[in-house]
């Protein structure tokens, strides 16, 4: 019976697939030197498991579950070390609110120039997007990321990181204001009708 | 009886909590009842919903250096 390490090209993995897998980490975790750690890990994994690899798959989609499945456990490493902060956050949220829980003036959503229903074209908004993100604490980021970026539900999220659902809208409520915020300050603000 | 109005903090929260069909029919009527009267709380909507299509557009532009590379072919080592 032919092995199914025959199927697998592990001297070309860095080669093809390193950029792409760290690159798909950086945008979850944010931290490179864990991003490369991570993709590092899988290799290492991934070669030690070539058995299990029954080519129903492409070597790359297996490559990637491996990878999310190390990112999962990432998170949740991560939220087991930070829940302390949430009080934190919440008094956070309180600073956008007045004392009858109104807008404070400086933190009012204003108009945006721009299709809501639409997409924007510009690679520099992205950029802007990208580092606003950055600015989030690592959990909110790891909630932000997994509800936004991978569709998971409040549900699923809670279950994977292991926090309570209270603490997932205090957590994720205060990362979407800030990044609603970020966004309007570092774009829209000052674009007049684009 | 619960209030009719609901503060922009509860709307803002709820606007989150109805994307997840966690929002109380109460609560619904109540956070809908808020947007037709409240227009920052219109916009944080729309603006939320708006860069929740965004965000997946974003993506890392990061490489690996040839020295990075080298070294993790060297920890991957060959079969």
């Amino acid at each position: 019976m032919k092995s199914n390490l025959t199927s697998l090209n592990p001297s070309l993995w860095v080669d093809e697939y390193a950029n792409r897998l760290v690159r798909y980490a950086l945008s979850r975790i944010g931290d490179r030197e864990a991003s490369k750690d991570l993709v590092q890990d899988t290799f290492l994994s991934a070669l030690k498991n070539a058995d299990g690899f029954r080519g129903e798959i492409s070597e790359q989609n297996w490559l990637f579950t491996i990878l999310k499945n190390k990112i999962i456990d990432y998170y949740r490493s991560k939220s087991k070390a930070i829940v302390h902060d949430i009080e934190k956050d919440m008094n956070e949220i309180s600073s956008f609110f007045d004392e009858n829980d109104g807008w404070r003036d400086h933190a009012k959503p204003q108009k945006w120039q721009v299709d809501y229903s639409g997409s924007v074209e510009q690679k520099e908004f992205y950029e802007v997007m990208e580092n606003c993100k950055k600015k989030l604490t690592e959990l909110q980021n790891i909630i932000f990321t997994m509800k936004y970026l991978d569709d998971r539900s409040s549900d699923e999220i809670c279950k994977e990181l292991e926090i309570t659902s209270s603490n997932y809208w205090v957590l994720l409520h205060r990362a979407r204001l800030q990044m609603r915020q970020c966004l309007e300050k570092n774009w829209f603000s000052d674009k007049k009708g684009i | 009886m619960k209030l009719l109005l609901i503060t922009c903090r509860e709307a803002t929260l709820l606007v989150l909590k109805r994307e997840e069909g966690k929002v109380s029919s109460g609560d619904g009527f109540r956070l809908g009842l808020h947007l037709l009267l409240c227009k920052f709380c219109k916009l944080f909507e729309r603006q939320l919903a708006f860069m929740a299509r965004q965000i997946k557009n974003i993506h890392s532009s990061a490489s690996l250096t040839p020295d990075e590379m080298k070294h993790m072919k060297i920890l991957v080592g060959k079969p």
